[in-house]
Order: structure tokens, then C-alpha cells, then sequence
């Protein structure tokens, strides 16, 4: 059962210029990207800068409006809702955000954040709250003592995200959004979050959709993940499946430029993959398949034709290669004796 | 409220007293850094000291004052244009009026004005700002055109016109003045509101339900006073440099009111002679004018580092 | 066969002045740099790495102090230098990559406008006057030979742009370049790609690499991301707390640490193949009031008695590593003053 569906979800801003506000192009953050959360679990969404993970983040906690598509949440269809209609179901699902610095607002005390959703939705007397307050912070690991009254800068970038942390929870929310909330921490916090994010999940159930950059962390925390490129999902799949058989050509790419720490792990890398270029913007998305003109192991179709995302072996790729209407080949390092081509 | 999951009655709410007692303790312990970090500039000190001992002339100006009834009506031709003695430590005027209890009574005037000019202009100016950096579209687009207009005159020419048209006396001058200043502030809060208005913090706010007032009001507005007020402390000096000049022009308070400006405009055909009746008032101002300035930018200073302290995250 | 390194920094301490009190920050940092040799500073947030490599180059706030300890470059103390022949050091012979392409250039100006700018001035005093409107032919030259050594594609294009139009690897490319300028003996990067994408990250890193070898240039990076270390660096320092905790060549180090905090750090990681520990129990040290001894004794699960009483020095346990704690006695007597025997150098 999906917690969280989004079907064809698309979000567009408008590039404007002069006084007028003349509309001369737009950039397609989030184009058709279906997703399905499953309840208690972690889905990961994972890409580089442009891909719209933060967008399509957002749009899901309904922080943006979609341009089209449809967000479902615990079966009801939340797209078109209003502020007001959406305040009840806000209550149910929360976002952490990436900066533990800048997401707490800096003139307010530790109680005074956590217990502002108590506050705007009108929850118990100030003592309740600040008792509520207290149980949270011990949630998540801060000693009420010493932290309820403490401003965010005398916090350290770990404990302000466990504030950040314990601020999602105060409503008890089933699904936690996650905007690379580690990735402003260094290593060894990074972990202490994450075993509590792992350990609040079991307590209480929570479903998380994980938004990185970081494919290594979202290997140890995701059950699916999604790959995402200007706007697309082009790879989704169970995490093992993605890290031991990559099969998008990007997602190889991705995995192969990884720096990791050990000799093990380079074993279980795909061999380097230098992309050519850079990521091109989000307003001038290539014809085609997105990805193409980066791509090692394009073909004469790939610029005229728009893969679909297509169920392969237990998980769905968007990539010609795996299209049986192009002859489904498959990666060019698979097949059998052949040479690999360069980009 | 619905039942928490794990209910522990004791922990929280001892830890939450034991907070609590700690927290005056830190209050203190805050302002006392803040305090520190202010008595590293002399300037400043000098500053605060300067407001200080004005706000201090202005409430027990009736005490200090050797001769509280000369900054009415009374007079004393006898004693007219008398240099500086002891017994009028900074001489007299045309009037006979001792300078000193005038000066004192002066700065009842001026203190007052400038309050609640300023408390005008913040109390007009912030909430139009943020009305129209938050909301923004039509309604911000209108509020901020019509605050352009009023920018752009200057400050002084539009209270002149405004104390013109009106009959001239110290409350208009006020009116006046309070008139010409609320646009600065709309424009400083519309500039922070604007900055702030994507500020993760507040979008987190947004996705907790909190709606555009709360947000404006309990998110933006508290990140938005420090500029408030290092203005404001600066702007009390300006308001009544404003001030004194309108009545020096004879469009503020009227005689026998003991506002500086008018005694200036009333000594100043004794200058160079009877010196003392134009200069001391004068120097009165120049006095306050820079306590408030030193003090204004000691106050931006102590805050500065406040705020780089939250944006860099530290 | 231990020449002379390049660059030796020997028992750096450095202090801050705060409003709370002192900030003894780097208690002893010793470390090496051989010409050629591309060496990594690692650590988290607060362990000083930043503030040593400032210090090289003697960029530290005004409320630093820099209590003990010298810094020789070619043998000279950079620490004792007047600040004329120091200013003919930066940015000639050593020079810095630095971290944040958004905010490192100057956005008013264009990219050609800054590097002929730093060209000029770095050639100052060598021409005459007369003979300046000759040089900005070859100075414009040199800008545009750094560029091509940097990768930058379409170079007499960049020089017209402004840092805004450039993409963010673009921007660190042209920093590079920027720092090449000096042809510098070597060349220090503070976290290298941390504000890139990783596949971009990827890309710089690996020209970096093949452009300091093939040049025989010596590189000093400073970093956060042990992977990055491993790729780049023929020798790593791990430090922590203002101290260097162990040093060794990146694949021996990652696979077997010794220091206990090492080991933390690298159980931390999280890993491909799925594992990732729990992190490192406490925080750094207050560095007001740090700890009398080893500073990583009250977050060590190894602690001794000693631990408490007596620093552990940093000491060669096998070729080429070291290792600053009790649980490893060095494996040969430390001659007093051996700047190899101290910190392995090659």
C-alpha cells in the first residue's frame, strides 16, 4: 500500500522579463514523474543539481502547486486543494529541510520552533505544549534541560537538525519528506542522524521520502530508489537492484564517479564513466531523451525519440536501450564481445 | 490533545523546571554578552551616555531646572541678554529667561517629538512594508509606488509644505514630520521582508500550515528589528534636527515654547554679542544629534555580528 | 633518500582571541609536503584543517595567534617572513584554490578583467614601465595558457564573461587557472568540488590530479571527504581537534586505520556495500578548556589512564605511517629533530 502516489506530476515555472513580465520560456523542473511511496518504507530520490528531486519534494508536501499531474496522499487526491482544506492533512506530513542553519528561524528559542505547529493548529495549553516539547527533544536524543531554551546559534549543526527533527514530529506526521538533511553534516554526525532517523522510523512507523545527492548514504537507508534527471525519473528500482545492476547509462555514470573509501566498494563500481559536458539547464532540455548528448552509449534514435519509463526486470528504466520497439540491446558493456563506445 | 505515545510524567516536566531556572540565568547571561560586546566601542559609550543624560533633562527637567517657571511665560526684562554667571550658568535671553532651564524643558520637547514621530512612522510605515513584501502583486506594487513619491522628496521640504498648509505649531510639526518619514521605513522593511520571504525557516513555517499573517508577523518580522532600530536610533537625532529647523523657520513651535530651534531664531540677531543666546541651544542640538548617531551606530555594530553569526550558520 | 620537503610545517600552534576566553586551536600540527607529491589535510568541522592551511599563507584573522611553531617553505620560515617577501610567496610559489567558485570571484568584474588583473600584479616589479604595454600581450598570453592548462574550453570566450554566466564547474576551472597563473611550486585546495555536483567533482578532481602529476606540482588538499583523499593523494593526514592523529598513504590508511578515531570516522562512512556505522559518540573538544592530554580520550572507546596525563607524540609505526596515540608504541626510537622518522615522509 502507497502512502504517497504521484502520477505524471509536472511543474513548470515561467521565465519572465521586462516590466511587463513577458513570458520568454519556462523551465520544466518536475516533467511526468510517477512515484509510490510504500507505507513504513523509504523511497530515495536521488540526482544532481536541476534533476527536480527538491522540486518534486516540495510539490509533494504541497509547498508548491503542480503545474499538472496528481499527488495522492493516504488515497485522497491533495493536488487542487486549497490552503485550508490542506491544514488537516499538514499535520500528516512533514518536511526536513537541508540547512539545520537556516531552517529554524534564528530569533526564536528551541521550544518556541518545536512547538510551532502545536501552535498553529491550535493544540493544548502553553504548559501541555511545553511538555509535549520536552518529550520530542528527548525524542530525539537533546536533554530537555539543556536545549529548550537555547537559540540555534548555539547549537551544533547535528543538534539543530535534530530540533529540525523533532519539529517534523510534533504532529505526528506519517510521512517525513527528507531534503538532504545530512548533507550540511559532517561524516560522523551524518551517522548519528541517520541511526536516529532509522530508529524513529521503527518506533513510530514513519514513511520517508529521502531526497540526496549522496548515493552511497541512500544505499544504506533506502528500500526504492529513484533516479532522477532534468525533470525524469529515468531509473527506479529495489536499492540492491540499482547498486549491484545499474542499468540507465546515467545511473552508471553516477555510481561510477563515486569516491569511495575502499577497496571493496571500487570492486563493486561500474567502471569510470567520464561524462562529456556539463548538466544542461532546466530551460533548455534536450530533445529527446533528456540525457542523450552526455550519453556514452547513445544511438541514432536518442534525439528524436522520448523514452518511456518501462518496467525491466522488477524495475522500470527510461532508456531506448531497453525499449523492445529499438530491439531492447541493452547496455553496451553487456553485451557479449563488444567494444564499448565513447561519448 | 491526543495521548502522546509514551507517557512519562515525571521526566519532562522536571526537566522542563529545571529548564526554566536556568533560563533567567541565560536571559542574563545574553544581554550581558550583548552589553560586552557594545562597551568595546568608546564611541558608543559616549553615545549611549549623551541619550542618556538627555532623556534624563527631558523627564526631571521640572527638578533640575534653577528657574522651572522661566521656560513659560515669565519674564524678567531686568535680566535680559546676561552672560553666563552663576546664577544663569548659561546667561539669559532677550526675555531675561534663564538659558539652562530652557535648554532642559527643551529637551522634554524634543524627546517627546522625536518619540512619537518615530512610533508614528514605525507604527505606519513596518506593517505597509510588510504588506507589501510579503503579499507583494497589486496590492505591493501600489503601496510601494506611492511610498517612491513620498521618497522622493526630501524629507524636510515635505514636512515644510505640509506645516504650511497647516497652522504652525508644534503639534503639526509633528504631524508633519512623522508624515515625511514613515515611507524610509516601509521601504527598509519591504527590502528585509523581501530577503527573507524564501528563507527555509519560513518556508518550513508554511509547511506546518502557519498561514501569510503568522508567518509575517512571528517568522519574518523578528529577523527583520535590528535594522528597525539601529534606524530608529539614528533617525531620533534627524527628527529633531527636523524639528528644530522647522521651528527655527517659525513653521513648529511658537514662542514662548523653549523648543531649540525657536531659541535659536530668537537669539540670532544678538549673535556675536550676547553669543550664549543662540549658541547654547544650538549646541544642544548638535549634541543630541550625534549621542543618538554614536548610539545608533554602536547598536548596528553589536547587531551586525549578530546577524553574521546566524548566516553563517555558526 | 628523504630530501628536504617543500613544504614543512613543524609543531604549529595557533591561537584565537575570544570574547569567552582563548581558543587554543592547533596544539602541534606537524606535517610535510615533498615537491611533487599530492598530500591530503582531512578532518571534520572545527579540526582546524582550514586554519592551518591559512596559516601557510598566513591568512588568519586578526584574532588569530600563532603561539609556536614554524612553517619552512624551501627552507625558509614563512612565519618570520616580512610581509613584502612573503606577498612575492603567495600566489607565485604557493598558491590557493578556493573553495566556494560562487563567491571566490569577484562578480562585478569580468574573468579576464581579474586573472589579467593577478597576472599583472604578480609580474610587478619585473618590467619597467615603459616596457608594461609590451607585457599585457604576454600577460594575456600566460591567462590564456592557465586556462587551457585548467581545461576551460573556448578561453579568449571566458575572459569576456562575468563569473555569474559560468557554470559552477566552469567557475572552479577559471579558479584553478587563476591559481596556476604564478606557476607555483605548490598549490593548496580547500575542498576541492564541495559545492559541485559529484559527477562534475569527479571530472575536476581527475584533471587536477592528471595536471599536478604532469607537471611535477606539489598539492596540499584540504578536505572533509575521505573518498576525495583516497582519489587524489599520495599520503593523508587524518586530523582532529588541532592535532594530526595519524598519517598514511590513503588505501592502507582507509583499510586498516589505527587511531581510534579513525576508525570511528571510517566506521561512519556510510558504504556500498550497505554498512554504515553509528557514528562517534560526544563532540570536539571546547577549545577553550580541551582535554589535558590526548584530545580525543573522552570520545575514545580505548581509553587509558594515560591517556589522560600524557600526549601521545606522533610516531611512525610501520613504513610510511604514524600514529599520535598510546595504543601503539612507536616501532623504532624517535631521534630528536628527525623530520623524517616523524612524519613518514617518503
Amino acid at each position: 500500500m502507497a502512502l504517497v502516489e504521484t502520477h505524471d506530476l509536472v511543474k513548470v515555472f515561467p521565465i519572465t522579463q521586462g516590466l511587463l513580465r513577458r513570458r520568454v520560456g519556462e523551465v520544466r523542473a518536475v516533467d511526468g514523474v510517477s512515484l509510490a511511496v510504500p507505507d513504513g518504507g523509504t523511497l530515495a530520490l536521488v540526482g544532481e543539481s536541476g534533476s527536480g528531486k527538491t522540486t518534486t519534494g516540495r510539490l509533494i508536501v504541497r509547498l508548491l502547486r503542480p503545474t499538472a499531474g496528481r499527488v495522492l496522499f493516504e488515497g485522497q487526491d491533495i493536488t487542487a486543494l486549497d490552503e485550508a482544506a490542506l491544514r488537516p492533512v499538514r499535520r500528516r506530513m512533514q518536511m526536513v529541510f537541508q540547512n539545520p542553519a537556516s531552517s529554524l528561524n534564528p530569533r526564536r528559542r528551541v521550544h518556541e520552533i518545536v512547538e510551532e505547529p502545536l501552535l498553529v493548529h491550535g493544540i493544548g495549553t502553553p504548559r501541555e505544549r511545553l511538555l509535549r516539547v520536552a518529550e520530542l527533544l528527548d525524542r530525539v536524543e537533546l536533554p530537555p534541560r539543556d536545549f529548550l531554551f537555547r537559540y540555534p546559534h548555539a547549537l551544533s549543526g547535528g543538534q539543530r537538525q535534530r530540533v529540525a527533527i523533532a519539529r517534523a514530529l510534533a504532529l505526528q506526521p506519517r510521512l517525513l519528506v527528507l531534503d538532504e538533511p545530512t548533507s550540511a553534516l559532517d561524516v560522523s554526525v551524518q551517522a548519528k542522524i541517520v541511526a536516529l532517523l532509522r530508529r524513529l522510523q521503527q518506533e513510530l512507523g514513519l514513511t520517508y521520502l529521502f531526497i540526496s545527492h549522496d548515493l552511497s548514504l541512500v544505499r544504506n537507508l533506502a528500500d526504492v530508489v529513484a533516479v532522477m534527471y532534468l525533470g525524469r525519473i529515468v531509473e527506479m528500482a529495489p536499492a540492491a537492484a540499482i547498486f549491484s545492476r545499474p542499468r540507465h547509462p546515467y545511473t552508471r555514470a553516477l555510481l561510477s564517479a563515486i569516491p569511495v573509501v575502499s577497496a571493496d566498494e571500487a570492486r563493486l563500481l561500474p567502471r569510470k564513466i567520464t561524462l562529456s559536458g556539463e548538466i544542461p539547464s532546466a530551460a533548455r532540455v534536450p530533445p529527446g531523451c533528456a540525457f542523450h548528448p552526455r550519453c556514452y552509449a547513445r544511438r541514432g534514435e536518442c534525439d528524436a525519440v522520448q523514452p518511456a519509463l518501462l518496467p525491466v526486470d522488477g524495475a522500470a528504466v527510461r532508456c531506448l536501450l531497453y525499449d523492445p520497439a529499438f530491439g531492447a540491446p541493452g547496455l553496451p558493456e553487456e553485451q557479449p564481445g563488444r567494444v564499448t563506445g565513447s561519448a | 490533545m491526543r495521548a502522546p505515545e509514551v507517557i512519562r510524567p515525571a521526566g519532562p516536566g522536571g526537566e522542563v523546571a529545571a529548564a526554566l531556572a536556568d533560563l533567567r540565568h541565560t536571559r542574563r547571561t545574553e544581554w550581558r554578552r550583548l552589553w560586552f560586546r557594545f562597551r568595546q566601542s568608546t564611541l558608543s559609550l559616549v553615545g549611549l551616555g549623551i541619550v542618556l543624560a538627555v532623556v534624563l533633562a527631558a523627564v526631571f527637567a521640572p527638578v533640575l531646572a534653577p528657574y522651572p517657571g522661566h521656560a513659560g511665560s515669565v519674564v524678567d526684562f531686568d535680566r535680559a541678554l546676561q552672560p553666563p554667571s552663576v546664577r544663569n550658568l548659561l546667561g539669559t535671553d532677550d526675555a531675561g529667561r534663564d538659558i539652562l532651564s530652557r535648554i532642559l524643558f527643551g529637551a522634554r520637547i524634543s524627546v517627546t517629538l522625536g518619540v512619537v514621530v518615530l512610533a508614528i512612522a514605525v507604527a505606519v510605515g513596518v506593517p505597509l512594508g510588510l504588506v507589501a513584501g510579503y503579499r507583494g502583486g497589486a496590492v505591493g506594487n501600489l503601496i510601494m509606488r506611492v511610498t517612491d513619491v513620498f521618497l522622493a522628496v526630501p524629507p524636510i521640504a515635505l514636512a515644510l509644505a505640509v506645516t504650511a498648509a497647516l497652522r504652525p505649531n508644534l503639534t503639526n510639526a509633528m504631524v508633519a514630520i512623522a508624515f515625511a518619514w514613515w515611507p524610509w521605513y516601509t521601504r527598509l522593511v519591504y527590502g528585509q521582508v523581501l530577503s527573507l520571504r524564501e528563507a527555509p525557516f519560513v518556508e518550513a513555517a508554511r509547511g506546518l500550515g502557519a498561514g501569510p499573517w503568522r508567518i509575517a508577523v512571528r517568522e519574518i518580522l523578528p529577523n527583520a528589528w535590528s535594522p528597525i532600530i539601529v534606524k530608529a536610533t539614528l533617525d531620533l537625532g534627524f527628527v529633531i534636527l527636523t524639528a528644530s529647523g522647522l521651528s527655527f523657520l517659525g513653521l513648529g513651535a511658537q514662542a514662548p515654547t523653549p523648543e531649540w530651534g525657536t531659541m535659536i531664531a530668537e537669539g540670532r540677531g544678538y549673535l556675536p554679542g550676547a553669543w550664549w543666546a543662540a549658541t547654547f541651544p544650538g549646541l544642544a542640538i548638535f549634541l543630541t544629534v550625534l549621542g543618538f548617531n554614536l548610539l545608533g551606530d554602536g547598536l548596528r555594530d553589536v547587531f551586525d555580528v549578530e546577524i553574521e553569526h546566524w548566516r553563517a550558520g555558526s | 633518500m628523504t630530501a628536504a620537503p617543500l613544504l614543512a610545517v613543524e609543531d604549529l600552534q595557533v591561537h584565537f582571541r575570544l570574547y569567552e576566553g582563548r581558543a587554543r586551536v592547533l596544539n602541534g600540527v606537524t606535517l610535510a609536503v615533498g615537491e611533487g607529491e599530492s598530500v591530503a589535510l582531512v578532518g571534520e568541522t572545527g579540526c582546524g584543517k582550514s586554519i592551518t592551511a591559512r596559516a601557510i599563507l598566513r591568512l588568519l584573522p586578526p584574532n588569530a595567534e600563532v603561539v609556536a611553531g614554524r612553517i619552512l617553505f624551501r627552507g625558509r620560515d614563512l612565519l618570520r617572513l616580512p610581509e613584502d617577501a612573503l606577498r612575492r610567496v603567495r600566489g607565485r610559489e604557493i598558491a590557493m584554490i578556493f573553495q566556494d567558485p560562487a563567491t571566490a570571484l569577484n562578480p562585478v568584474f569580468t574573468v579576464g578583467e581579474q586573472m589579467l588583473d593577478v597576472a599583472r600584479w604578480q609580474g610587478a616589479g619585473a618590467a619597467m614601465p615603459w616596457a608594461r604595454r609590451n607585457r599585457d600581450g604576454e600577460v594575456r598570453q600566460r591567462c590564456l595558457e592557465a586556462l587551457r592548462l585548467a581545461r576551460v574550453p573556448d578561453p579568449e570566450g571566458i575572459l569576456r564573461r562575468y563569473p555569474v554566466e559560468l557554470s559552477g564547474g566552469l567557475r572552479q576551472r577559471v579558479l584553478i587557472a587563476l591559481a596556476l597563473l604564478g606557476r607555483p611550486a605548490l598549490l593548496i585546495a580547500d575542498e576541492p568540488g564541495t559545492a559541485l555536483d559529484v559527477s562534475i567533482q569527479d571530472q575536476i578532481l581527475q584533471e587536477l590530479r592528471d595536471l599536478v602529476r604532469g607537471r611535477g606540482l606539489a598539492v596540499l588538499y584540504i578536505t572533509h571527504n575521505l573518498g576525495v583523499a583516497r582519489m587524489v593523494a599520495d599520503r593523508v593526514y587524518v586530523m582532529y581537534a588541532g592535532e594530526v592523529a595519524e598519517v598514511g598513504p590513503p588505501a592502507a590508511l582507509f583499510d586498516r586505520p589505527l587511531h581510534p578515531y579513525t576508525q570511528g570516522l571510517l566506521a561512519a562512512v556510510p558504504r556500498l556495500t550497505g554498512t554504515m556505522g553509528a557514528g562517534i559518540e560526544g563532540r570536539i573538544p571546547d577549545y577553550r578548556n580541551p582535554p589535558p592530554a590526548c584530545r580525543f580520550a573522552p570520545r575514545c572507546p580505548h581509553r587509558l589512564p594515560v591517556c589522560d596525563q600524557v600526549r601521545p607524540p606522533l610516531g611512525p609505526v610501520a613504513a610510511g605511517r604514524a600514529v599520535a596515540c598510546h595504543l601503539y608504541p612507536p616501532v623504532a626510537p624517535v631521534p630528536a629533530g628527525s623530520a623524517g622518522a616523524r612524519h613518514g615522509a617518503r
